[in-house]
C-alpha cells in the first residue's frame, strides 16, 4: 500500500512536470517565428507557395521535427524520475529479501536478543539487593547481628527455543551462599497447557510465589517457613480462559520446611497443586480490581536418613522477620537419640488471597502443615514416631503514592525525574503474620528452651519505587514470642531493615 | 473372518515396496543458476528429462533458482541445497568450493573446456534509432548518457562487463591501469541504478525506460530485443569484449546427501551433447562445440574477444584486484555520487 502510494505519488508528480513542461514548450514553440523551409533536416514548410515548390517526388513522412531544448530538458527530467522511481523500487525489493535482522532491545524489562520472529531469544536480566540490619536490643549476641548483606546477588539468564520452549538459569551469590537457585525449562504449546521440569518455586505459598523484588516487605512472612524455598521436578500448568484459572500440578522430590535442597533423601516423591481464580480477569471487569483466591497443597512421604557423620533429618528450621533462627528441630552430631528426622506423611494446604486495585493491595494467606516424625534409637533407626501440626498465616495491606500496587511489585505511573518534577511511587504496607508450632513437638523434638512455640510479628514498611528497577525500601519490625528461652519466653525481636535494589 | 497376522504383515510389505517403487520412480534436482538462465534451463530441462527418463524410467523434476551470480554462490555458501550450479563465472564457484567445502575444489577440471559448456559476450543494447549514437565503448563515458548495468558486487555479468570495459581502455593505444580505471570511473559514473543482477538491468532499461544503452550479456541482450520488440531496441556490437565462459558444477556435498549424483552429473554433461549445445545457440549462447559453432556459423556476429586469463591473468586475480572490498570497483565507484 505504502510502496502503491510512493508510487502514486511520483507518477502523479512526473506526469504534471512533463505536462506542464510539454505545455511550456509548445508555447514558445508557437511563439517562435516560423523555421526557414531551406533550414537543414527543418519541418517541411507547409505555408510556402506552391509555384516556389520544386517538383520534387511527394515525401511519404515527413521528416522529424527538430527537438528544442525543452524537450532534451523534459527528457532528462522524465530519467531523473525514473531512475528514482527505479531506485526506490530496487530499495524496497531489497529490504523485502534482505534477512531479517535480530532485535537488541534495552530497556526497563532488561536487556535481549532476539530473531526478528522472536522465536529464539535470550534475556539477561539481574537482581541485586543489599540490606543493612539493626536490631533493637541489649542482647550482646542479637548486636552481633547487626549486620550489612549483600542480600540477593543474581544473574539471570532467560531465553526461549523454537518459540516453544522458554529456559531460565539463575544462580544466587547473595547471603554469603552461591546456589543454583533455578534452572528449568518450559515448554509452551498452548498458554493452558505447559510443562516446565528443573528447579523452581513449588505451588504452596503465595509470597513464596511473588518474585522476591516485587515483595511489599523485605523479608518474606512467618508462614513462608512451612514451605520449601525451591523443589526440583515435573509440572504441568496453564492458563486457562486467559487468566481466570491457573493450576498447577507437579511431581517433586518434596524438599523440607525453607529448604532448598537438591537432591532427595528417600524414594517417595510429592505432590503438589494450586488452583488459582481470578474471577475480574476479564475486560468488562477489570474495573473490579484483580481479585485472586485459590488453594494449594502438597503430600508426599519424606523420610530423614540421619546419622552422627551425616546429619540429614530433613526437616525445616523457621527464622523470624529478622532471619533469626527461632526454632529447629532436635539434633545432634554427639547424641543421635537428640535427632528427629521427617518419617512418614508432609501435607501442607495453602489457601490464599490477593486483591489489588490501582493503589491499593491486599495479600493474605494461611498455611497448616502436618508432619509425621520419628526420633532415633542409639543405631539409627526409629524408636518412636509422632505427627507435628504447624500453621501459619500473614496479612499485608499496603497503599502507593504515585503509582499501582500489584502483585508484580509497585509500578510506579512516572519514574523519577528531578527535572520534570516526578519521583517515582511511595507505597505504605502493614502487615501482620504469625507461626504457631505444635506443642507436641516439646520437648521430644524441639528444645523449648531454645526455639519458640509461637511467633506473632508487627511490620510497617516504606518503599520507594524510583522506577521499576530501583526501588529503596524501609522496615520495621517487632515479633514477640512464646518460649524460646531457658526461663520465660525469648525477647521481643525489633529490628530495622533497610534495602537498595536493582532489578532488571 | 479373523484378520491373520500373516495377511498384515504381507500387506504391510506391499504398502511399503509401493510407496518406495513411487519414489524412486521420481528424482529432484535443484538448479542454482544466475539471472539471465532461466528459459536456457527451462530448455535443458525438458529435453534432459525426457532423455533421462527415457534411460532410466525415473521421472525428473528440476527447481531452478536465478539471480546474481555472485549472491547465488553465497546462497550456496550458506547452505541452500543446490545439486547443480550453473553460474556466471568461475569465482562463484570457486568460492562456494573454498567458504563452504561442497564442491571440491578440482570443479573446473571434471568437465570440458574448464566446466564451461557454452560461452557468450558482453554487448550492447540500445533504443531504436540509437538516438544516442553509441557504438563502441567510448561513446558509453560521455557525459550526459545514461547507461544502464548491473553491481559488479553482485552479477557475474556486470563483473564481466566492468571487465570487459577496462580490457577495452588497456587495450586502446596508449592504454595503461591508470587510463583503463579512468575509462572505468567515467563509465560509471553514468550508471545511475546498479541492479543486483543482469535481469533486473534489463528490467530497467526495458520496462522502466531508463537509459539510453543497456550492456548486457549477449544473450540477454537477444533475449530483450526479441521479447520486448525489434522496433524498440537494437543490439550495438562493440569492436572489442570479452570471452564470457560461464561454469557449471555439481555440488559434491548435497548430490552424495541427496543420492542425486548420477543424474546430476548426466544433466551437466547433457549441455555438451549437440542437442544440449542446440538449445544453448537457441537461447543465443555460443557453443563449445565446433560442429554445432559451424552450422550456426552467421548466428553470432563476429567481435574481437579477449580472455579474462589474457588480460586479467584469471579470476581469482581479477576478484582481488577489482572486486574486493576496497578493490577497484570500490575505489571507483561512490554510490550517489
Amino acid at each position: 500500500m505504502r510502496r502503491f502510494a510512493h508510487s502514486l505519488v511520483y507518477k502523479i508528480g512526473r506526469y504534471t512536470i512533463l505536462f506542464a513542461l510539454g505545455l511550456t514548450s509548445a508555447v514558445a514553440r508557437a511563439q517562435d517565428p516560423p523555421a526557414p523551409a531551406t533550414e537543414a533536416g527543418g519541418p517541411p514548410d507547409v505555408a510556402a507557395p506552391a509555384a516556389e515548390a520544386p517538383a520534387a517526388p511527394a515525401i511519404a513522412t515527413p521528416p522529424p521535427a527538430p527537438r528544442g531544448p525543452w524537450e532534451d530538458r523534459i527528457d532528462e527530467i522524465d530519467q531523473r524520475t525514473r531512475i528514482l522511481e527505479r531506485k526506490q523500487e530496487l530499495a524496497i525489493e531489497a529490504a523485502a529479501a534482505a534477512p531479517p535482522r535480530p532485535i537488541v532491545q534495552a530497556d526497563e524489562n532488561g536487556f535481549s536478543i532476539s530473531s526478528a520472529d522472536r522465536q529464539y531469544q535470550i534475556r539477561f536480566k539481574g537482581l541485586i539487593q543489599v540490606d543493612g540490619r539493626r536490631f533493637f536490643t541489649s542482647d550482646s549476641t542479637l548486636q552481633n547481628s547487626d549486620t550489612f548483606i549483600l542480600r540477593r546477588i543474581r544473574p539471570i539468564l532467560d531465553g526461549t527455543l523454537l518459540g516453544l520452549v522458554d529456559f531460565r538459569i539463575s544462580p544466587d551469590f547473595g547471603n554469603n551462599t552461591t546456589a543454583i537457585l533455578d534452572a528449568y525449562i518450559d515448554a509452551h504449546p498452548r498458554p493452558w497447557l505447559r510443562l516446565r521440569a528443573g528447579k523452581f518455586k513449588e505451588p504452596v505459598g503465595l509470597e513464596r510465589l511473588q518474585a522476591d523484588q516485587d515483595m511489599d516487605f523485605i523479608e518474606r512472612s512467618l508462614d513462608s517457613n512451612l514451605s520449601p524455598q525451591r523443589e526440583i521436578g515435573l509440572e504441568l500448568w496453564g492458563d486457562i480462559g486467559s487468566g481466570l484459572v491457573r493450576y498447577e500440578a507437579g511431581i517433586f522430590n518434596g524438599n523440607a520446611d525453607n529448604a532448598l535442597t537438591d537432591v532427595d533423601s528417600d524414594h517417595a516423591k510429592s505432590f503438589e497443586g494450586r488452583i488459582f481464580i481470578q474471577p475480574f480477569n476479564t475486560e468488562s471487569l477489570s474495573f473490579l480490581g484483580r481479585l485472586g483466591v485459590g488453594i494449594a497443597a502438597s503430600t508426599g512421604n519424606e523420610k530423614g536418613v540421619s546419622t552422627l557423620a551425616a546429619p540429614n533429618p530433613w526437616m525445616g528450621t523457621f527464622k523470624s522477620d529478622g532471619q533469626q533462627t527461632i526454632a529447629s528441630y532436635l539434633t545432634s552430631t554427639t547424641d543421635i537419640t537428640q535427632t528427629v528426622v521427617a518419617y512418614g506423611r508432609h501435607t501442607r494446604i495453602n489457601p490464599q488471597l490477593y486483591y489489588y486495585n490501582g493503589p491499593v493491595g491486599l495479600l493474605a494467606e494461611w498455611v497448616k502443615e502436618h508432619q509425621e516424625v520419628a526420633e532415633l534409637t542409639t543405631t539409627g533407626t526409629t524408636f518412636g514416631t509422632g505427627t507435628y501440626n504447624n500453621s501459619a498465616g500473614h496479612v499485608t495491606v499496603s497503599g502507593a503514592l504515585g503509582g499501582d500496587v500489584t502483585y508484580e511489585g509497585l509500578k510506579p505511573h512516572k519514574p523519577l525525574d528531578l527535572a520534570a518534577g516526578t519521583f517515582g511511587a511511595l507505597e505504605l504496607a502493614l502487615r501482620y503474620d504469625w507461626l504457631n508450632i505444635d506443642s507436641a513437638a516439646f520437648p521430644t523434638g524441639i528444645d523449648p528452651t531454645k526455639s519458640v512455640s509461637e511467633a506473632k510479628a508487627y511490620g510497617v514498611a516504606l518503599n520507594w519505587q524510583l522506577s521499576r528497577n530501583l526501588k529503596v525500601a524501609g522496615n520495621y519490625e517487632q515479633t514477640s514470642f512464646t518460649g524460646g528461652a531457658k526461663t520465660g519466653n525469648r525477647p521481643t525481636e525489633k529490628v530495622l531493615l533497610g534495602r537498595f535494589q536493582i532489578a532488571f | 473372518m479373523k484378520f491373520q497376522w500373516t495377511n498384515g504383515l504381507v500387506l504391510s510389505a506391499l504398502v511399503v515396496l509401493g510407496t518406495a517403487g513411487s519414489a524412486s520412480a521420481q528424482v529432484k534436482l535443484l538448479n542454482v543458476s544466475y539471472d539471465p538462465t532461466r528459459e536456457l534451463y527451462q530448455d535443458v530441462n525438458q529435453a534432459f528429462g525426457k532423455q533421462w527418463q527415457q534411460k532410466t524410467g525415473q521421472t525428473l523434476n528440476v527447481s531452478q533458482s536465478h539471480g546474481g551470480s555472485g549472491k547465488q554462490a553465497r546462497s550456496v555458501i550458506d547452505g541452500l541445497d543446490a545439486d547443480v550450479v550453473t553460474l556466471g563465472l568461475a569465482y562463484d564457484i570457486d568460492a562456494i568450493a573454498e567458504k563452504s567445502g561442497r564442491i571440491a575444489k578440482d570443479w573446473q577440471k571434471r568437465l570440458p573446456d574448464n566446466s564451461s559448456p557454452y560461452t557468450s559476450t558482453i554487448v550492447f543494447v540500445v533504443r531504436k534509432g540509437n538516438p544516442k549514437g553509441i557504438h563502441d565503448w567510448d561513446d558509453l563515458v560521455k557525459p550526459g548518457v545514461v547507461v544502464v548495468a548491473p553491481n559488479p558486487k553482485t552479477s557475474g555479468g556486470a563483473r564481466w562487463a566492468y571487465l570487459a570495459a577496462w580490457g577495452y581502455a588497456l587495450q586502446k593505444p596508449g592504454g595503461s591501469e591508470t587510463t583503463a580505471k579512468e575509462f572505468v570511473r567515467k563509465l560509471y559514473k553514468n550508471v545511475p541504478v546498479l541492479d543486483s543482477g543482469a535481469r533486473g538491468s534489463t528490467t530497467t532499461f526495458g520496462q522502466r525506460g531508463i537509459g539510453q544503452v543497456l550492456v548486457s550479456w549477449e544473450n540477454e541482450a537477444y533475449l530483450l530485443v526479441n521479447e520486448l520488440g525489434k522496433d524498440k531496441f537494437e543490439i550495438v556490437n562493440p569492436s572489442v569484449s570479452i570471452l564470457a565462459e560461464p561454469p557449471v558444477a555439481v555440488v559434491d556435498r548435497n548430490v552424495d546427501k541427496h543420492g542425486t549424483r548420477a543424474v546430476a552429473e548426466a544433466y551437466l554433461k547433457f549441455l555438451y551433447t549437440d542437442e544440449g549445445q542446440e538449445i544453448a545457440v537457441k537461447n543465443h549462447y555460443r557453443p563449445r562445440s565446433a560442429a554445432v559453432a559451424g552450422k550456426h556459423a552467421g548466428t553470432f556476429p563476429k567481435i574481437k574477444l579477449f580472455t579474462i586469463d589474457q588480460l586479467f591473468g584469471g579470476w581469482q586475480k581479477a576478484q582481488a584486484t577489482h572486486f574486493a572490498d576496497g578493490g577497484t570497483f570500490d575505489q571507483i565507484y561512490q554510490p550517489g555520487s
